[in-house]
């Protein structure tokens, strides 16, 4: 509820107040105008008694006023016209916006809302008291006619008596003339009052006392009075000002309202003359120049021309003046010292109580003698007419009586209302209840409509004024039914409006809100839309009044208010505060319709306004991404109507506008530092300028780290990273090279229906070149280049250290995402911030004729906000959302260096297991001034890969000869490959191609090689010590075959190598796998094909088995020798072999060996170590013929190595176990015993030893019969003992003779070999499987 | 028949059905709320007379065209039932009480699924039904129920109360 700071009965009072008029002579005009007042000004803020006054009532009961107003009007002010009243009441209500100084808050807390609504509402007081003001009484009513009328004529007058009889005249003229006019008077002999006016200054107060004199004695002494003032001259020094200034100025309050209503008495004069023009600015002419004619006095309401032109200009006005600097120039009363002020005061005491009061008591009386002598006569007439008041109804609802009323002047109820009215206005209440009732009783609704609701009004608040009456209750229907007769009836909708407003402050302090409500709801129908505005907002804070709080209907109540406010025009900034109040209680999930609709409206308006900022922030409200239920059409509008009001707004900005659509999805941003460059070779880039380039994995650091391991002078420098998004850790600045690329990847939502169209997108930057310092120039650095600079303005600059490219458009479809890539360069080194997006925004509309209307859009832009990852270590963090710092759109950039690219030739991306291929690197330094001194390569998979130089375009080197030296040493390598080195550098602008062999592994799947080429130049400082570029491939690995083998030791040093070749493909096809070559590496062993001639090629789920037969190898020197065995079928191949020891096949193999025991060889070891050497590895190459895709067959060569193990004990064997040796003899001997059999048994001798060894060779010859043991042994003929030099791994052949006499089964046990140490001269016996050699002797028959 | 149908926690709209696109239904139901509170307000009063278990707070408020019925579960969840005036002029209180009992029971099974979220808007096939057979219920149909309801009067009270 608006509640007003009197209480409801001083406001009533207030509003009902004796009316007196004051007609002044010329002369006395004069005189007031020293003080700058008329006359009626001048008394007007003495015309409230400040002490209790009292009077008698017909009965003689003692009726005390207090606080009596009296109102003091000139005698020519008028009404204000129509329009001009209208223009009055709506700068009331504006003005008033600005004078809310109370923080007068009331706070609801319901269940669902804290709400803090204010209070009181200024607008409606000063709207209501300016109404209530300007409103003039009505023929049916005495209220607002004048009681009284104060003829004023000063002592400067010639003839002062005369001049008092023709103000008599002229008043008596007036009241008398038909038809009537305003002002319009109580009654026919109202009472007069008679002044003096005495200027102590000027006039001689001799002439003063005998005019005086003989006042009193024509009209009665108590009916005049001398009143003197001007005791001073008006301000001739500057300290009268001065003291005039600190005089109190009680009229500051007056002025207005009267200088207005001379305004309107000055522009009724007008409209006589010039026939009544409407026209408002015709007026407000006419009133500006009355103003200069009249008084001199400038005003607030003589800028109306200008306030009609520009609202903002009449609002900043004060409402009481008091702010604007022409009003207190103006100094009211400057003639009159404080003595002058009381003797106003005494004269209006003296006027009211000697001459006013008396007069009411009499006439009072009179009336009450009417009255009752009346009553009678009444009573015989009131029969007939009940009798025939129903005939009466009819013709009077044909022609309802409007204006007049069809009761004589003189009739009962005009006596009544009068006796009423007068009773009323010197507030004794109870005698009018009684008179009002009784008007009413008599009178019938349709004889006089008017008179009759005027009565009901009254008799309502009469009712409510006697606080003493408790017993009779509030008649509240009668106060509707006035209403409802005012405007229906009567179509007076001034009086149903002002009996609203009464009747409301009643019920409302009756707390009967509901009642209230629904008046206000009645008057808020038609016509004027500033009334509806204001009794809506009124019923709207009646409902926060009801028990519980009718939130949502003042919510509603509100905006149909703000709506009204906003058709009468002129009061949008109330519009826009009722639409602001009710935003928090629409402002709730669900209910978007409505607060879109408010949204929409506050922005609109806000915009009307000019008060860019809130109409932004409505529009940013109505695209917020929550809101998805409006549908397309609706979007649309909003959308046209924010397009043409932020384009009025921000034309003249000089920052760019943040938009709210489209949605920048924060964590999708991703930072590269690198740019797209086109292959200048042909072949295929390097792929970590890609932005779904993996770059976070550990693999890559860890690369980098075993190449920077070795440098003293990198250590501790962080690893290179290019990418960074919301996965990699942001806490330290990337860094860019100036005048290379630097791109931004990031996703936009659409969060509308509506298709948007987006173009001239780039990003949004700051860059100051002061964060970075190059250490030799920060004495020389100009302070100039220290600026900051940014693309942050609406306005274009030249000369930008930051480049920007442009994305021209890019359209992002109703709720979808879409990707934005950007891209910029730095010219020079500085710190770049990367502030967000600048674009030009439109929304895509199929109807072309739509989109003529605004053809550019909107230019502005969207930050961004990154934040890192959230923090979760200690319990601070825990119980807190913290953020890590992400600084990753916070770039460093530091001086222009080297940029290496690398190209590759097309990289194979399906192999067999074993395949070897090649692939040409280009090195290409994009710089044009400095060299890069030093490339390094490293991969995840240093075992399959060897370089060479770019002319070994072959991987076989074909040799004659089938067994050679492999002649160069098997080092430990390294697992960096160095490809450029400061002895020969990489210039600038130059390119360097290697060839890259890849050995595909024998594990068949994916392979997934990263390469990692880490460089360096001499211009390279801190941060960026040196700068990598990575690659990552991956490969298809399918079976090709599998190559086994188990060695056999054949004993005696030979061994068996059984090879088996699988084709493994898993799948069904034509393919042949040829094997070209078995090339064995060994030291100690030698080759030898087995198997006979096979076809060599394997077709899909064959096998190839071959046999070869190792044999010791005469080896002096310790050299590793190879052997190659051709396997093909092509005769005329026969004689060239495949030389593996050259690159890349040497490396390769060096690859394979130094792995096999890769887990014992410490990795990182300095010093490069020789490789342990196995003693027997096989190299099989095979080739496939392949058609690739235009078919033409290519061949494929493969590569398998094995490294068999050897059952050759390496260490050195036991003694007695080094020689071997064995008996060859055949096993069953038929003899015919013509003589002695001879039997020849060899004896071969194998020294497992790398040592020479002296044997001693014994046969022992046994005894006959002696040994039981030997007696089955057989005779040795020949030396019994004997003594044989075996050197190292030396096979040996014995020609031994058995001789044998009879047959039988006979042991040829008896031998016995020893060694013999020749230093100790002992003899060590060999083990010996002897004991197993028999032989059988048979006769022949 | 019935041609609106909501649910709401607090101000908040978990569930709406209408038969049009209209606007006027979101308004009717906004300023419905207000009467709602008051008249949970009354409810929490403790009133001897009143069963404990009468969620059914009758006619909301009248409007030219339409009658607005409300109901408030125990959990001060309000259901809006919106009759256009001319077909519900057969309706009597206990017929619509009924109605409501039906969606307060669907929708105590629509939020017994543990998958829903509490206070987001309630999508369910089942409570879509028996939204949808309170809406297209035409009046042969209701009066058929209502007089199989009507016929055993006795029984009804002892089945409502364990269905609540």
């Amino acid at each position: 509820m608006a509640q007003t700071k009197k209480s409801v009965s001083e406001f009533i009072q207030d509003a009902f107040c004796p009316m007196v008029s004051v007609l002044c002579s010329y002369d006395a005009e004069t005189i007031c105008r020293k003080n700058n007042l008329t006359f009626a000004e001048l008394i007007q803020p003495f015309c409230r008694l400040p002490s209790e006054v009292g009077y008698r009532d017909p009965s003689n009961n003692l009726i005390v006023l207090k606080n009596l107003r009296l109102e003091i009007k000139d005698f020519n002010s008028l009404p204000p016209q129509n329009t001009l009243a209208k223009k009055i009441l709506n700068d009331s209500v504006s003005n008033a916006l600005n004078n809310v100084t109370t923080n007068n808050e009331r706070e609801i807390h319901s269940e669902q809302y804290q709400l803090h609504i204010k209070n009181t509402t200024p607008w409606f007081d000063a709207w209501r008291d300016c109404f209530l003001r300007i409103s003039y009484g009505g023929d049916h009513e005495y209220l607002k006619n004048y009681l009284a009328c104060v003829m004023v004529v000063s002592t400067s007058h010639l003839d002062p008596m005369d001049a008092f009889s023709k103000l008599v005249q002229q008043q008596s003229l007036q009241q008398q003339q038909s038809p009537a006019k305003l002002p319009k008077w109580f009654m026919p002999n109202i009472y007069k009052y008679f002044i003096l006016l005495h200027d102590v200054t000027e006039g001689e107060e001799s002439k003063a006392v005998s005019v005086f004199g003989d006042l009193k004695q024509q009209y009665g002494a108590g009916n005049c009075h001398l009143l003197q003032i001007n005791s001073k001259r008006a301000g001739q020094t500057s300290s009268d000002i001065n003291e005039a200034m600190n005089m109190p100025d009680p009229w500051r309050l007056y002025v207005k309202q009267s200088s207005s209503s001379n305004q309107k008495q000055s522009q009724t004069l007008s409209n006589k003359d010039s026939s009544l023009s409407d026209s408002l600015s015709n007026l407000t002419d006419l009133i500006d120049q009355e103003l200069n004619l009249t008084t001199s006095i400038s005003h607030p309401l003589g800028s109306f021309n200008t306030s009609i032109s520009d609202l903002p200009a009449t609002i900043d006005e004060g409402y009481d003046g008091s702010s604007t600097g022409n009003i207190s120039t103006v100094i009211h009363g400057a003639c009159l010292t404080l003595s002058d002020h009381d003797r106003i005061h005494v004269f209006m005491h003296e006027f009211v109580t000697k001459g006013l009061l008396p007069w009411v008591e009499t006439n009072l009386k009179t009336f009450n003698e009417q009255i009752t002598s009346r009553r009678g006569i009444k009573k015989i007439f009131s029969m007939p007419k009940n009798f025939f008041g129903g005939g009466s109804t009819s013709a009077s609802k044909n022609q309802p009586s409007t204006t007049s009323t069809n009761l004589s002047n003189d009739s009962m109820e005009v006596v009544f209302r009068r006796a009423a009215d007068l009773a009323f206005l010197f507030q004794h209440y109870e005698l009018a209840y009684t008179n009002y009732h009784a008007a009413k009783r008599d009178l019938s609704r349709d004889q006089a409509p008017t008179f009759y609701a005027g009565v009901l009004e009254m008799c309502c608040i009469t009712n409510f004024m006697q606080e003493s009456a408790t017993s009779r209750t509030y008649p509240a229907q009668y106060m509707d039914d006035a209403i409802e007769l005012y405007t229906v009836t009567c179509r007076l909708p001034i009086f149903a409006t002002r009996c609203a407003l009464v009747s409301t402050e009643i019920l409302k302090a009756r707390e009967s809100y509901d009642a209230a409500v629904q008046q206000f709801l009645k008057l808020s129908q038609e016509d004027s839309d500033l009334r509806g505005a204001l009794f809506l907002e009124q019923a709207a804070h009646c409902f926060l009044n009801y028990r519980p709080s009718y939130i949502r209907k003042y919510a509603f109540y509100m905006v149909i208010a703000g709506h009204r406010f906003l058709k009468a025009g002129q009061v949008r900034l109330h519009a826009l505060r009722c639409y602001n109040d009710v935003l928090e209680i629409y402002g709730k999930p669900n209910w978007s319709l409505a607060f879109d609709h408010i949204n929409f409206t506050l922005g609109k308006q806000s915009a009307s306004l000019n008060q860019a900022n809130d109409a932004i922030r409505s529009f940013n409200a109505l695209f917020a991404p929550n809101n998805r239920i409006q549908n397309a059409q609706q979007q649309i509008n909003f959308f046209k109507e924010y397009l043409t009001v932020f384009n009025q707004i921000t034309n003249s900005e000089t920052i760019l506008p943040e938009l709210p659509v489209p949605l920048v999805e924060n964590t999708t941003i991703k930072v590269l530092l690198a740019g797209h460059h086109k292959p200048q070779m042909g072949g295929h880039v390097s792929n970590c300028n890609d932005f779904d380039f993996d770059e976070t994995r550990e693999v890559w650091s860890d690369l980098e780290r075993t190449i920077t391991a070795h440098d003293r002078r990198a250590s501790g420098t962080r690893t290179q990273l290019n990418l960074f998004t919301n996965r990699t850790h942001n806490q330290q600045h990337p860094i860019a090279v100036a005048n290379e690329t630097i791109r931004i990847e990031l996703y936009v939502r659409n969060t509308l229906q509506v298709p948007l169209l987006l173009s001239e997108v780039q990003i949004l930057w700051k860059f100051s070149s002061n964060g970075w310092k190059r250490k030799t120039s920060v004495s020389a650095e100009s302070p100039e280049e220290w600026k900051e600079y940014t693309n942050d303005t609406a306005t274009k600059q030249t000369d930008q250290p930051v480049e920007c490219d442009i994305l021209s458009d890019c359209i992002i479809f109703p709720n979808d995402t879409s990707k934005i890539e950007l891209s910029l360069r730095t010219h020079r080194p500085g710190n770049l911030t990367i502030l967000g997006i600048c674009y030009r925004l439109n929304i895509l509309v199929q109807n072309i004729s739509d989109q003529t209307t605004w053809p550019y859009g909107i230019m502005g832009k969207t930050l961004f906000h990154v934040k890192g990852v959230r923090l979760n270590s200690n319990r601070r963090e825990r119980l807190n959302t913290i953020y890590a710092v992400d600084n990753r759109l916070e770039i460093q950039v530091v001086p222009e260096a080297p940029l290496l690219h690398i190209e590759f030739s097309p990289m194979p991306a399906a192999m067999f297991c074993g395949e070897v291929q090649s692939c040409l690197v280009h090195l290409i330094n994009t710089n044009t001034m400095h060299s890069i001194t030093r490339v390094r390569l490293i991969t995840s998979q240093p075992n399959l890969i060897t370089v060479s130089s770019l002319d070994d375009t072959s991987l076989l080197t074909y040799t004659n000869e089938s067994q050679s030296l492999w002649n160069h040493t098997l080092h430990q390598h390294s697992s960096v490959l160095t490809l450029v080195n400061h002895h020969h550098p990489l210039l600038a602008n130059s390119t360097r191609t290697i060839r890259l062999w890849l050995h595909a592994s024998n594990l068949a799947g994916e392979m997934n090689i990263d390469f990692l080429f880490l460089y360096e130049s001499d211009v390279f400082q801190q941060p960026l010590r040196h700068r990598t570029v990575k690659h990552s491939s991956l490969f298809i690995i399918t079976h090709s075959i599998g190559f086994h083998t188990q060695s056999e030791s054949t004993g005696l040093g030979e061994l068996t190598l059984p090879v088996q070749i699988d084709n493994q493909m898993t799948t069904p096809n034509s393919l042949t796998v040829n094997v070209q070559q078995l090339s064995c590496i060994s030291k100690h062993w030698n080759i030898k094909n087995l198997s006979p001639k096979t076809p060599n090629g394997i077709r899909y789920g064959e096998n190839l088995s071959l046999l070869f037969k190792c044999t010791h190898l005469e080896n002096d020197n310790d050299s590793l020798q190879m052997k190659h065995i051709y396997l093909g079928n092509d005769e005329t191949k026969t004689d060239q072999y495949v030389d593996i020891s050259k690159n890349p096949m040497g490396d390769l193999f060096r690859h394979f060996i130094s792995n096999l025991d890769y887990t014992h060889s410490a990795h990182r070891h300095k010093i490069i170590a020789p490789v342990p050497i196995p003693s027997i590895s096989l190299v099989l190459l095979w080739q496939i013929a392949i058609a690739n895709q235009l078919g033409q067959y290519e061949i494929r060569h493969g590569l398998h190595m094995i490294s068999p193990k050897i059952d050759i004990p390496q260490t050195e064997p036991e003694t007695n176990d080094t020689i071997q040796y064995e008996l060859i003899y055949s096993s069953v001997v038929e003899h015919k015993f013509t003589k002695v059999l001879n039997l020849p048994v060899e004896l071969k001798l194998f020294n497992r030893a790398n040592k020479k060894f002296r044997l001693q060779l014994q046969l022992t010859r046994a005894s006959l019969d002696s040994d039981p043991v030997l007696s089955s042994c057989c005779l040795w003929s020949g030396m019994t003992e004997q003594f044989i030099n075996l050197s190292a791994y030396e096979h040996l052949s014995l020609n031994l003779r058995a001789c044998f006499f009879k047959p039988g089964f006979y042991s040829l046990g008896n031998i016995s070999l020893a060694i013999v140490d020749k230093i100790n001269s002992t003899t060590v016996p060999i083990k010996s499987n002897i004991h197993n050699y028999f032989v059988d002797i048979r006769t022949l028959v | 028949m019935a041609c609106c149908v909501a649910v709401l926690i607090k101000e908040n709209l978990i569930y709406l059905r209408r038969s049009a696109e209209e606007l006027k239904f979101l308004f009717l139901i906004h300023a419905s709320i207000d009467i709602l509170d008051d008249k949970v307000n009354q409810l929490t009063k403790p009133t001897s007379d009143r069963d404990a278990r009468d969620f059914y707070l009758g006619l909301l408020y009248p409007v030219e065209e339409y009658k607005i019925y409300g109901y408030v579960s125990s959990t001060r969840v309000k259901f809006i039932l919106i009759f256009e005036h001319s077909t519900s002029i057969s309706l009597k209180d206990q017929d619509i009480k009924l109605l409501f009992q039906r969606l307060h029971q669907a929708y105590i099974d629509c939020i017994s699924n543990p998958f829903y979220e509490p206070n987001t808007q309630l999508k369910s096939k089942r409570f879509e039904q028996v939204v949808t057979s309170l809406m297209v219920q035409n009046d042969p149909l209701t009066s058929a129920i209502v007089s199989s309801q009507a016929s055993s009067v006795p029984s009804t009270s002892a089945i409502v109360p364990t269905a609540i």
